[in-house]
């Protein structure tokens, strides 16, 4: 037995009620379907899957912010118990969630420095905020100056990086970002993607890290879990993944990419049988 | 032959295209790459006559030497659809959502005179030229009950309708999923292919570029800084831009040291009218000197050409 994880995920299901419609019975959808996982110290974890696939829900479980129909989720140990507002709320501290569109995700009319220090306060912490911000901000590479400033004067990579400042406001151990680079040009995707690695040589963080491009999950993760509809079909190292994928579902996906030789995908493996 | 000559725009006082020019022949796939703020999109609007109303052109867009730029609005409700289309990124907003497919799939059909009784019939043709599958289910469908996928296929389906001699697809399968997108790039090669519609193929995407055309233009700060051959460029990119954006793109099964940091490009693209004197990519190049801060010229090899005072050596 190896030690406990960081975080641990046992048989997470989660079902969402379709909207009503005249015919039949109302609809359930489930979203994830028994899921079980682990996250360790200083892990990067890579989370790839279609839409559908669930790895949103699941990010949206592993930070606390829903509540799984059945499973639980394990944090040093400890059972979460997503009943208690208290008990999710110290759970949160700890793990700390980055969005996809850093135009959303900043309130246009809070400046930085405002939207750094509201996860402390709304998990009531008592540090020095301006002295958090000071450190947080820095950590991301941006200056002090930045604090004062709103949203609007950054541009979409500098915007990811205040993001991720803002998650690592509350100290967290565990961040899971989800699709935090797909909505930025290439050039500035490896700048955030080589942040997220240096805050884990820094800090020891853990990330989870939820992409739907497969050479960038494959480029930074320790571990690569593959998700389809509500499932983990495969996971394993990405050598295991990428050079040996033995799930029908992981060969469909890599033989879907696309490289600058220009060939047709498709090509050596299986095609697709899922309807589109 | 579609022929852009010298094709300047600004909106206001502030610059957005510099003296754009290349061409692209009948059949022919023509990639435009580049990050945002580049320039590429603008290239597109012109070509169809859509650029914002505060925007001023100058230069020659031509195909077959009948003039697009600086036609009436009038005009150009004439031209486009029928001598040049474009597909969009949102497959969604693209359509809409009051008005079942069938039927909007038809209103292109007007193009070409075809008689209401007839357009049912060349609807289903359409879808089925596509590959969207239960044509006959689909056409009675409103858009929301199409997947991504196969509303980007509706579109392509539209775009093509009035059998137009360029398409412009604007980041076509940017939204979409993996496999979806590889299937919808392989549609999109084989339909221009088989019509013989030129296609101006606007994305940052390369690998899609490399799968779907055979020439690239590569734009950085409202210029064609780098154009030629798909497989010269991308194997053999002499402009640091270009060759700095193929090293930031993450490459499956390229073995990297465990902590070792992935290439990327120092700073962001400048917004509109930020970028610096001469080569508009000297600030965050690693090559550059003060010879940068004049526009360098641009060197033909063939159909190759760049302009770079220090450009990346070329093979052996």
């Amino acid at each position: 037995m190896t030690a406990t994880p960081l975080l641990e995920g046992r048989n997470i299901v989660k079902r969402y009620k379709l909207p009503r419609t005249n015919f039949g019975p109302r609809k359930v959808l489930t979203a994830v379907d028994g899921v079980s996982l682990t996250l360790g110290e200083s892990e990067f974890l890579g989370l790839v899957g279609e839409s559908g696939s669930g790895k949103s829900t699941m990010a949206s479980i592993l930070t606390g912010q829903t509540q799984p129909d059945s499973g639980d989720v394990f944090f040093r140990g400890e059972r979460v118990n997503f009943r208690n507002r208290s008990g999710t709320r110290a759970f949160q501290q700890h793990v700390q969630m980055v969005f996809q569109d850093p135009y959303s995700s900043l309130d246009p009319r809070l400046t930085v420095g405002q939207s750094l220090t509201e996860p402390l306060r709304s998990l009531g912490s008592d540090v020095d905020h301006a002295k958090r911000c000071r450190e947080v901000i820095e950590a991301v590479g941006l200056t002090t100056a930045a604090l004062e400033r709103y949203p609007h004067a950054f541009s979409g990579g500098q915007r990811q990086r205040i993001a991720i400042a803002r998650a690592l406001a509350p100290r967290p151990s565990i961040i899971v970002a989800d699709e935090p680079v797909s909505a930025l040009d290439v050039s500035i995707q490896a700048q955030v993607l080589n942040l997220l690695l240096d805050l884990r040589a820094e800090f020891g963080l853990s990330i989870i890290l939820i992409a739907h491009d497969l050479a960038v999950v494959e480029q930074v993760s320790d571990r690569v879990l593959v998700m389809q509809t509500g499932n983990v079909v495969e996971q394993g190292t990405p050598d295991e993944i990428f050079e040996n994928p033995q799930h029908p579902y992981t060969r469909t996906l890599l033989s879907a990419v696309l490289n600058l030789e220009g060939e047709f995908p498709f090509e050596h493996l299986a095609p697709a049988t899922a309807d589109e | 032959m579609l022929r852009i000559s010298n094709l300047r725009v600004s909106i206001g006082d502030t610059p957005i295209l510099n003296g754009i020019s290349t061409t692209c022949n009948k059949g022919q796939r023509l990639g435009i790459v580049g990050e945002s703020g580049s320039g590429k999109t603008m290239t597109a609007l012109a070509v169809v006559g859509l650029l914002p109303e505060s925007a001023t052109a100058t230069g020659d867009v031509s195909l077959n030497d009948f003039e697009l730029l600086g036609r009436t609005e009038e005009e150009m409700t004439r031209i486009r659809g029928r001598k040049v289309s474009m597909i969009f990124q949102d497959s969604l907003t693209s359509l809409d959502p009051l008005m079942k497919v069938g039927r909007q799939m038809s209103l292109p059909l007007k193009l070409r005179n075809i008689a209401k009784a007839e357009a049912k019939s060349t609807v289903i043709e359409l879808m089925e030229s596509v590959q969207l599958d239960r044509p006959g289910e689909r056409y009675q469908s409103y858009p929301h009950q199409l997947s991504g996928g196969q509303r980007q296929r509706v579109n392509l389906a539209m775009s093509l309708a009035g059998e137009p001699e360029v398409l412009i697809a604007d980041e076509p399968t940017t939204a979409l999923d993996v496999t979806v997108k590889a299937r919808v790039a392989k549609l999109l090669q084989s339909v221009v292919d088989r019509t013989e519609t030129s296609l101006i193929l606007i994305t940052h995407d390369l690998p899609l570029v490399a799968f779907i055309c055979e020439r690239i233009a590569v734009m950085y700060g409202g210029y064609i800084v780098e154009e030629g051959d798909t497989t010269e460029i991308l194997r053999n990119p002499r402009h640091r831009y270009t060759a700095a954006l193929i090293a930031s793109m993450p490459v499956l099964r390229t073995r990297r040291n465990k902590g070792d940091r992935l290439p990327s490009i120092p700073g962001s693209v400048p917004a509109a009218g930020d970028f610096p004197s001469g080569c508009p990519f000297r600030n965050r190049c690693a090559a550059a000197t003060a010879q940068c801060e004049t526009m360098p010229e641009t060197v033909s090899n063939g159909s190759h050409r760049f302009a770079c005072w220090h450009p990346v050596e070329a093979p052996a």
